[in-house]
């Protein structure tokens, strides 16, 4: 078996919970991403664990898609794991760390692991290209989310609330948290597309 | 508290582009001023979901966030796309030697 890997690190001034905020909001995926993304299926989630089936465009190739079966564990404080089987049948591991250091702000390490069997060895010398195309896409979607929503968190910002009402209280310097399951609506797209539980 | 008066655009740069979106440092907030039938309507434009991003829509009479796609009726404020109960905080506004300015007593 041949295995290929390819490693992105990135500086973001944004604190841990938005980056990992950003990481488990599903529902954006298919709004800001959506020249890539094209579907998303939610199966199953709880606080540590997501189960979807996911379509995207085949970076480089783009008149291909790819259906894809995503298992997100989140291994750790700092770690999750994407188990990924689709793009040609390929079983890949992505390996995601997000570590704050000073406050508000992360350095954000993704590794991408394909694992390569028979004819599918073939690919191995398109993979680092397809997915360094891939990671800086959606980075560069992601990016302006990213710091937005950092600002308007130290601004007092409340999920699902706004902003506060008095202008004194629009400060905010305590810790944040990103508490999993990200909270949607009941009536949200992706949760009307739940296949189990 | 006296209603407090934070500076937002110039009449003539509203009037060019019907919409104006700045973020005001003293107000501590994104403000989204519209001219909608002549009149000026200037709402909060930081998305009450995950503080997103709106895109306006003048055809439409709505503001849709660039994240989750929820939209927002501009005249009510009022969530149209799903369930959501609240509402954009709406801010009044006041013109004076051409300036748009937005009062707030928060």
């Amino acid at each position: 078996m041949k295995i290929v890997e390819r490693r992105f690190v990135r500086q973001v001034p944004v604190s841990e919970a938005v980056g990992w905020w950003n990481q488990w909001d599903h529902e954006h995926t298919m709004v800001v991403h959506g020249e890539s993304w094209l579907e998303g299926r939610l199966l199953y989630e709880d606080e540590r664990t997501c189960i979807a089936f996911v379509t995207i465009r085949v970076p480089i190739f783009s008149f291909l898609t790819s259906t894809a079966m995503n298992v997100n564990l989140k291994y750790d404080a700092h770690t999750m794991y994407t188990i990924n089987l689709g793009l040609f049948g390929i079983p890949s591991i992505t390996k995601i760390t997000i570590e704050e250091d000073p406050p508000d702000h992360i350095t954000h390490r993704t590794t991408y692991t394909f694992f390569l069997r028979g004819w599918r060895r073939l690919l191995a010398p398109l993979l680092p290209s397809m997915m360094a195309r891939w990671n800086e896409r959606v980075w560069q979607e992601d990016l302006p989310l990213k710091l937005r929503r950092q600002k308007m968190l130290r601004h007092g910002f409340r999920d699902f609330v706004g902003m506060p009402e008095k202008i004194a209280d629009r400060r905010y310097d305590g810790p944040l948290e990103c508490r999993l399951p990200i909270k949607r609506l009941p009536d949200s797209p992706i949760e009307k597309d739940r296949l189990l539980g | 508290m006296a209603l407090q008066r934070f500076p937002l655009c110039r009449r003539d740069e509203l009037e060019r582009s019907r919409v104006v979106t700045r973020w005001l440092d003293d107000l501590r907030d994104e403000v989204t001023a519209v001219l909608l039938d002549g009149r000026i309507i200037a709402r909060s434009s930081v998305c009450p979901h995950f503080a997103g991003e709106f895109a306006v829509d003048l055809a439409a009479r709505r503001f849709r966030c660039k994240w989750h796609a929820w939209e927002f009726d501009i005249e009510s404020g009022r969530c149209v796309s799903n369930g959501f109960k609240g509402c954009l905080r709406r801010y009044e506004t006041e013109e004076q030697d051409g300036v748009i300015a937005v009062l707030y007593e928060g």
